[in-house]
């Protein structure tokens, strides 16, 4: 042991032993600290990882006089198999005024962070605890207060989130995207022991992100998260504002959570069908079924298609890739029936393949149905 | 009044006599277009009348352009939605009868040339201009440039610069050649603030990858730069995208294939470190094999090696929680086999890791531990048809075990410290599926003397139903769909070392949500509600009971117009502590072209309430953006628009006026769009 570490093991013991003498032999004829307790009167770490655990520290005194008093202590001690290996914590302190003759309880809470080595040595010593330990003065007497640390497995304590890894669904963390596009966020949540996950989903939008940036709560999350140990889950966003041109934020923000909340950029520029080629998407027939049996009542329906400017339906011989026949409409229809040119083309008896076209902008192909069958009675 | 009646009717007869006559009297001609995108014109009598025209159809290549023809003068004039193709096309011209009978008044054919096509093709100069061994190639940069001011504000705090250029862009380039290929994309984002940026500077690189492939006659190989993932899924390996460099080899018929690589541990932005691998205290590398040693056939035994050695920051962008400069290395082995015919799929993966979690500080020992999987995965039936409805059923069990200190640098946040058998099914038939799974996983892997071991026995469900669209009577149902999932779990303690004075376990929790929702032709809805709660008997934790609703729709009133909305209302219980918390979080959006292609309005209303006793001030948030387009965007030609956007953020205290404010904030914006592409 390092003589400085003796001497200050030396100091705690002697004010300890001073305390218990002081307290015993003065009786109430003073102010005096009755007793130190603590809540939770043990804590269990995990012993992987880091921990931190809230402390309240509950000081009864008795007032000789009426005054106010500051109660305090200057440090907590981390004493390991009756060795104090560090002090953490600080000084903490509040007031205390009673009458004279009063006896109350002052209430003081602290947070302390055990790094994942000291949640080590913890789980490695022989007794397989810790204590940590604070002397509180009220300025006339001492009083000693511990509370023992266990390690135990990773499930100890309260949830505990240890890990957000934020990213959109194509694994970028900083992405540029168009209009309307669709875009999701997905938090990988890394986390030990069970309890319930209290988050939100935020973004801030271009209309606040150059300016002042609250932000709005796209979505509350409460979700119940189990592990034996250490658990993993994924969390997706509700869909992105993807509306506005400019610079998003979006965040997961976990309630009560003690790690750096992390944001992922976003920046929305222009209708990619305006300016660049892109791959059609999947236009939905709605109406009618594959293989339906045509006449002229048939009604041809559609899932609209954002930046349409027209739809065209086109009939195919069975196995052929030209048009046989077809009509176009412009976007503000989305259903059709055929004209007697259309029929003009076709046999009765026959069957024929068909598809939906949606063009946008400059005749650009935004969308088109998968083909499907008819036949003319 | 007989008599008016009568003279009307003689006017009808002589206007429809008139028709008559010039049905079948007039000529129509045809101009045909000058080139591919340019409007073709039927020349129509200057004395045509209009009943006539409303009797009239055109065809275009069999396809009938009716519904697109316009009037120029007396002419119909239709301009191609799409490019028309080179080569020959015809036009049709019909009169259609009082039965809806057509009868052909003109047909005209007319032959475009590839030099009619549209400019947008390649010219053929620098198609010759191209090196002979390039196939094709192609280029596209898209970038959003924004010069936003400030206008006005209120109770705004230290806010940024009043006067900001932002802005972004995407940039992809591909060639191809015979038997290779280089594909390269990124992005990038502008911002003068420098405080607001991505990385601190004006002008930032944001993600990018550059890959170059060869396919050879007997193998293939690659290279690539950048932000990517080298495809394994494993114990060691997990979604780990990461910048770096990569090489990869294997053989054309996918028996044996390596991949080397290094990447920075730290995910990574700016332009600063270019290839991710500037910093050797900051880098990670290793190699990966796989061998089909017996035989090419897909169902064959494979089996891969990995090995990786590495130091780093654990964190970086988009990375909240633990996070230290960490030195770790691993090894792995993975077999894969197809049985039964491929219907039985196994899998078994050993790892070894050495991993200090706060490397150099030599604070935190080194771990050296272990995790093993078995996956045993069955379809056991091929083409299972039930009740006209095809069925397929995935039966699997898997068992794995992490050691309590097992970590990886290439899968940060691996869930270790469980000893977990799995039993899960999938069933698929028709519109219905459900996903049930039950885990029993115990903790203390290491067998730590001075911890307990706990048992957690978990199940899950997950079912969805989608209806086919309603019709009839029912089709004010729309196409409806259900869902009902949820879990129930136990956790407990097994085993308590002597002396032990830490906490206890023995807790359940369980959640069940209910959803369903419909689609229609304009608008959609879904509802869902969740019930979630959470039992401690040893009062480690709180009692806790979660009620949650949700209800959202969306609908496109016309092509000028589409709302949306959703509202969602919680409440939530502290038993233990007898409070209860009740939040309300409502979004409204509304998007309107106010102009088609020249005025757009959107705004959004968020309203954020939080009462009970973990009252808190709520919130109402309005943003809203007002956009006149000067120039509309098209390929290769720059769009210029203007905004007034601006936000306001209400706050309002139930119980003290401490914390009322209001803010807003008004920003007057110009912007540049300016896309290019180009195909050869």
């Amino acid at each position: 042991m390092p003589s400085s570490e003796l001497w200050r093991h030396i100091l705690v013991t002697t004010s300890i032993v001073l305390a218990i003498v002081l307290a015993t032999f003065t009786g109430s004829t003073f102010a005096s600290v009755n007793s130190v307790t603590t809540s939770p009167s043990n804590i269990t770490v995990p012993a992987k990882g880091i921990a931190t655990v809230n402390v309240t520290w509950l000081v009864n005194r008795t007032a000789a006089a009426t005054a106010t008093r500051i109660v305090s202590s200057s440090t907590a001690e981390l004493q390991l198999n009756g060795s104090t290996i560090a002090t953490v914590g600080g000084n903490i302190s509040t007031s205390s005024t009673l009458n004279s003759g009063q006896t109350a309880t002052v209430t003081l809470t602290e947070t302390i962070t055990f790094n994942a080595a000291l949640a080590r040595r913890i789980a490695a010593s022989p007794a397989g605890s810790l204590r940590i330990i604070r002397i509180f003065t009220d300025t006339e007497r001492v009083g000693t207060g511990l509370v023992n640390v266990y390690t135990g497995a990773s499930n100890s304590g309260p949830l505990a989130v240890r890990r957000i890894d934020l990213a959109f669904e194509n694994s970028a963390r900083t992405d540029v995207v168009y209009k309307q596009d669709v875009v999701h966020a997905i938090a990988d949540i890394s986390f030990r022991s069970s309890g319930i996950l209290k988050g939100e989903w935020r973004i801030i939008e271009p209309s606040a992100s150059l300016g002042s940036s609250g932000g709005r709560v796209l979505r509350v999350i409460r979700q119940n998260l189990v592990s034996s140990g250490e658990g993993r889950t994924r969390i997706v966003s509700p869909a992105l504002p993807t509306l506005n041109n400019g610079l998003h934020l979006v965040s997961f923000v976990v309630e009560d959570a003690t790690i750096e909340i992390p944001i992922l950029r976003y920046f929305v520029l222009d209708n990619k069908e305006a300016s660049l080629d892109t791959e059609p998407s999947e236009l939905i027939i709605l109406s009618p079924n594959d293989g339906v049996g045509l006449d002229q009542n048939t009604t041809f329906k559609w899932q609209n298609v954002a930046g349409a400017q027209a739809y065209q339906i086109e009939i195919f011989n069975k196995d052929e890739t030209i048009p046989l026949t077809g009509k176009l409409v412009p976007a503000t229809e989305s259903k059709l029936t055929l004209s007697p040119l259309s029929f003009d083309w076709l046999t009765p008896g026959n069957e024929y393949s068909w598809r939906i076209r949606a063009f946008g902008v400059g005749g650009k192909l935004l969308a088109q149905s998968k083909l499907q069958s008819l036949y003319l009675p | 009044m007989a008599k008016k009646s009568l003279i009307s009717i003689c006017i009808a007869l002589l206007l429809l006599g008139l028709s008559k006559q010039s049905i079948a009297d007039w000529v129509a001609d045809f101009q045909p277009p000058a080139d591919s995108s340019s409007p073709l014109k039927i020349l129509l009598p200057d004395d045509i009348d209009i009943i006539t025209l409303t009797t009239l159809g055109v065809e275009l290549d069999g396809i009938d352009i009716t519904a697109l023809l316009t009037l120029d003068g007396n002419n119909f004039l239709y301009t191609p939605v799409e490019p028309l193709s080179s080569g020959q096309h015809s036009i049709r011209l019909v009169v259609f009868d009082n039965e809806g009978k057509t009868n052909p008044k003109n047909d005209w054919s007319f032959t475009l040339t590839d030099l009619d096509l549209a400019s947008t093709d390649a010219p053929e100069q620098q198609i010759q201009q191209a090196e002979a061994w390039i196939r094709s190639s192609s280029f596209e940069a898209d970038t959003l440039t924004e010069f936003s001011n400030r206008a006005h504000q209120h109770n705004i705090g230290s806010a940024p610069d009043h006067s900001i250029i932002s802005g972004a862009g995407n940039v992809h380039g591909a060639l191809q050649g015979e038997n290779w290929s280089v594909d390269a994309q990124g992005n990038y984002l502008i911002q003068s603030d420098t405080d607001l940026a991505l990385t601190g500077n004006a002008v930032d690189l944001g993600e990018y990858a550059i890959s170059a492939n060869y396919s050879g006659t007997s193998a293939t190989t690659g290279v690539t730069l950048g932000h990517h993932d080298i495809g394994i899924n494993s114990m060691l390996f997990s979604s780990f995208q990461r910048r770096g460099v990569s090489a990869h080899i294997a053989d054309n018929n996918d028996r044996m294939s390596a991949n080397a690589f290094a990447f920075r541990p730290q995910t990574q932005v700016g332009a600063s470190d270019f290839t991710g691998l500037s910093d050797s205290n900051n880098r990670l590398e290793g190699v990966s094999a796989s061998i089909k040693p017996f035989s090419e056939d897909q169902n064959a035994l494979k089996i891969t090696g990995l090995y990786y050695d590495g130091e780093g920051d654990t964190g970086g962008i988009g990375i909240g929680g633990e996070q230290e400069v960490s030195t770790g290395s691993g090894y792995g082995l993975i077999l894969e086999k197809k049985l039964l015919e491929g219907k039985l799929d196994f899998r078994a993966e050993y790892a070894r890791a050495h991993y200090d979690a706060d490397g150099s500080a030599a604070l935190a020992p080194e771990d050296n531990s272990d995790a093993i999987s078995m996956l045993l995965e069955a379809r056991p039936f091929e083409s299972l048809i039930l009740l006209d409805k095809y069925m397929d059923i995935v039966i699997g069990a898997k068992y794995e075990r992490i050691d309590t200190f097992f970590e990886s640098l290439a899968n940060q946040g691996i869930a270790a410290d469980r000893d977990a058998i799995t039993v899960y099914s999938n069933l698929y038939w028709g519109s219905f599926s459900a996903n049930l799974q039950f885990i029993n996983e115990t903790n203390n892997v290491d067998d730590l003397t001075s911890s307990p071991t706990d048992e957690l026995q978990n199940f899950t469900w997950s079912t969805n139903y989608a209806f086919d669209p309603q019709t009839g009577s029912k089709s004010w149902l729309g196409t409806p769909y259900l869902n009902f999932s949820g879990f129930v779990s136990t956790l407990q303690r097994e085993d308590t070392p002597s002396g032990y004075l830490g906490n206890d376990t023995d807790n359940a929790s369980n959640s069940i949500s209910v959803g369903g929702g419909s689609s229609y032709q304009d608008w959609y809805w879904s509802a869902s509600h969740t019930y979630a709660s959470l039992e401690d008997d040893t009062n480690t934790t709180s009692d806790t009971v979660s009620n949650y609703s949700s209800l959202s729709a969306a609908w496109t009133v016309s092509d000028r117009l589409e709302l949306n909305s959703d509202l969602q209302y919680g409440i939530f219980e502290d038993q233990d502590n007898d409070t209860e918390s009740y939040s309300t979080n409502l979004n409204f959006g509304l998007r309107s072209a106010l102009i088609k292609n020249k005025l757009d309005w959107s705004l959004t209303y968020n309203l954020n309430l939080a009462a009970g006793d973990n009252d808190s001030p709520d919130k109402h948030i309005i943003n809203s953006e007002l956009g006149w387009t000067i120039q509309q965007t098209g390929k290769n030609h720059p769009g210029l628009s203007l905004a007034l956007r601006g936000s306001m953020e209400k706050t309002n205290a139930n119980t003290t006026s401490t914390s009322d404010e209001t803010q807003y904030q008004v920003f007057a914006v110009f912007r540049i769009m300016a896309p290019y592409s180009s195909n050869y």
